[in-house]
């Protein structure tokens, strides 16, 4: 099932670790603190229990999200690129 | 980042098949994963869960200790391949799964029927994958080619005789039934490759089969297709715990590989023939660099070759990936060596 982890950790060190660990995992990047990727039940947990020692006794927040299919039909962005905004144009772009 | 779109459409966690074809690449491993680095830039980054193979054909490529020990955790392989596509190296745990029986029953077999009962499956696999090939090109030229689908049904018709001259081939060891059996192998080797010929007139230009040295399109993509099979045959041969080096039909030279020559015969044609001679047919333009094929055209033949090694064929009343029929068919050959089953070549459906 497709996955989403997002995380806030303060310590750089163990942030930066459990990213590691993510893509590791397969996921992929979708935001500074973001990632998804299609993980069973099996390998979510195994990422889990990961992360939870990585964390340690720091201060930290990580959350799992398994999204179904059905769900997933309904994901929404709303988006402005840098690389997309041109001089004068309010750059609205959204998928 | 990559856009969310692209990453909810990827399908789901097929395992890829590393291929390092530029100069001066190299491979290494970042926390659990294997990286692939181009003039010191990352182009590739993946889980070693979901690496099926790892496969070097370039030259002047570095590999780093630690991904070559990750690798041989996950029972990834390394196959290192030179120019001509032939592997000269390969990477895997020593003593994987090779059990003693195995062995000792392979070569006590080759003084009794057993080698006999293999060369002959060997050499019908292989017929019979010709007829098949011939018969898979003649369906689809039934009604707009009529005079090559005429050609390839008369070729595939004779080729059935030559299987049959094999029921009458039997001898008390291998060495008196050797001769025969190459000489029935050989002829309808001419007859299958004067109806790829015929098949291939009009498209490109075909002398005919030549193996080593040969300079012309068609043969360089089989000889390279075959010697990348080879890698895989001897792969699966290591796997089931086989010797390589002990062959039934070839005979036993030093260095030679006699038993992935031997098992190989059932896989050329479904394997390496059908993507060749498609992608010929199909007008695909094939480089050459003077006298050998250019690096592109290998790459796109080794993705061809891994697009058709996954997709599926009957087998056993069942549907499985042609990269898993070639391992349950080594796996099968040791355990018939073991005395434990029965051996039937691998015959892909036209």
């Amino acid at each position: 099932m497709k996955t989403l982890v997002i995380y806030d950790i303060e310590l750089d060190k163990v942030r930066t670790k459990v990213s590691e660990l993510c893509k590791d995992y397969g996921l992929q990047r979708i935001q500074y603190s973001a990632f998804f990727g299609e993980l069973n039940t099996n390998r979510r947990e195994e990422l889990r229990q990961r992360i939870k020692k990585t964390l340690g006794r720091t201060v930290g927040r990580i959350h799992f999200f398994p999204i179904c299919d059905k769900d997933l039909r309904l994901v929404m962005q709303v988006m402005n690129l840098p690389e997309l905004l041109v001089d004068g144009d309010d750059g609205e772009a959204s998928c | 980042m990559k856009p969310l779109d692209l990453i909810l459409d990827a399908s789901e966690s097929e395992k890829q098949h590393i291929i390092i074809s530029q100069f001066g690449a190299s491979l290494g491993k970042k926390s659990g994963r294997l990286v692939v680095r181009e003039k010191g830039q990352v182009v590739t980054e993946v889980p070693f869960d979901r690496v099926e193979q790892v496969t070097v054909i370039t030259s002047g490529a570095s590999l780093s200790t630690d991904a070559i020990e990750e690798c041989v955790r996950h029972g990834i392989e390394i196959n290192l391949l030179d120019f001509r596509g032939s592997p000269y190296a390969k990477l895997f745990a020593p003593g994987l799964t090779a059990t003693v029986k195995t062995r000792r029953e392979q070569l006590l077999a080759f003084n009794d029927q057993r080698s006999i009962f293999l060369a002959k499956a060997f050499v019908r696999g292989k017929i019979q994958n010709q007829i098949n090939t011939l018969k898979y090109f003649a369906k689809y030229r039934k009604s707009a080619r009529q005079e090559v689908y005429a050609y390839l049904q008369d070729a595939a018709l004779l080729m059935e005789k030559n299987l049959q001259e094999l029921t009458g081939i039997d001898g008390l060891n291998i060495d008196a039934v050797r001769g025969p059996l190459m000489s029935v192998e050989g002829r309808a080797a001419t007859r299958y490759w004067d109806a790829v010929a015929f098949l291939l007139k009009g498209y490109v230009v075909f002398p005919g089969r030549e193996n080593r040295g040969a300079t012309d399109p068609v043969n360089s993509l089989l000889n390279y297709g075959y010697a990348v099979l080879e890698a895989r045959v001897l792969g699966a041969v290591l796997q089931a715990g086989l010797d390589p080096y002990a062959g039934f039909l070839h005979v036993d030279r030093p260095g030679k590989t006699s038993l992935v020559y031997d098992f190989i015969e059932e896989f050329r044609q479904p394997v390496i023939d059908r993507p060749v001679l498609a992608m010929v047919i199909a007008g695909v333009e094939i480089g050459m660099e003077g006298e050998r094929l250019a690096d592109g055209t290998k790459r796109d033949l080794l993705e061809r070759i891994q697009q058709r090694l996954a997709a599926t064929e009957r087998f056993d009343g069942k549907k499985y990936p042609l990269q898993s029929i070639l391992l349950r068919q080594a796996r099968r050959m040791a355990s018939y060596l073991r005395g434990d089953q029965k051996y039937k070549p691998f015959v892909c459906s036209w």
